[in-house]
């Protein structure tokens, strides 16, 4: 690759990857979960997928097939957006729920009871509300989203 | 959530039925398709979830053939 392509490749890479990471439901908080279990001694790799009629097919907005060292979250992509970060959510909930009880037990349970269903509802608005408020906070934005150093030399 | 779901692919679903011919598995065993399936596809242990369904063994069933099918290369 010459000097030339190598710097057209680094440029349409990084629109792909911009364009990629639109679409990354949740990201941060997926990082944030896999850091956590990562620290409580469990290396954690979590895959999300938008898949279209998933509702239709399997009968809920996403499903979570969660392992001791990896889990997969299908989200339906058909359904809104905020609704897909909701479930992203909710999802995430259930990692760390069964997760928790695997330290005690070495066992992963096969299906979440009602008590846990409410716990990771409630997880699900926590931690969206968290995210809701932070990114309506202009200040944050600024302090912790914005590129500044870009500008510099404007 | 409805209790009436779209069918799987044609090709997904012959795949599914010859899975349970071949393990010799009655068309209304469930929990002999979830056992089997669970065989399959997770290892030591796996929680299956859902965010707004239910936690059945119909949605169980439902679950892990989809996550089967996409795991083999379905394009469900």
């Amino acid at each position: 690759m010459s000097d030339t392509d190598v710097g057209d490749f680094a440029r349409s890479e990084a629109l792909k990857i911009f364009n990629l990471s639109t679409s990354c439901l949740m990201a941060h908080s997926i990082r944030a979960t896999e850091l956590c279990l990562q620290n409580d001694g469990f290396p954690y790799t979590i895959k999300v997928q938008p898949r279209k009629n998933l509702a239709a097919k399997v009968g809920s907005r996403a499903t979570a097939f969660i392992r001791t060292s990896a889990a997969h979250i299908f989200v339906d992509g058909d359904i809104e957006l905020e609704q897909q970060r909701l479930a992203v959510a909710h999802e995430l909930g259930h990692i760390l729920i069964a997760m928790d009880r695997f330290k005690g037990t070495q066992k992963i349970e096969r299906r979440a009871d009602v008590l846990t269903e409410d716990a990771c509802r409630l997880f699900e608005s926590e931690l969206c509300r968290r995210h809701d408020e932070f990114y309506a906070n202009d200040s944050n934005i600024r302090a912790k989203c914005l590129f500044h150093s870009l500008h510099r030399h404007d | 959530m409805t209790n009436e779901l779209a069918e799987f692919s044609p090709p997904g679903l012959q795949f599914l039925g010859a899975f349970y011919e071949g393990n010799h598995i009655a068309a209304h065993d469930t929990e002999a398709k979830i056992q089997a399936l669970r065989n399959q596809v997770a290892g030591d242990g796996m929680l299956v979830t859902s965010a707004g369904g239910e936690d059945t063994p119909s949605f169980e069933l439902r679950a892990l053939e989809y996550f089967y099918l996409i795991e083999n290369g379905f394009n469900e």
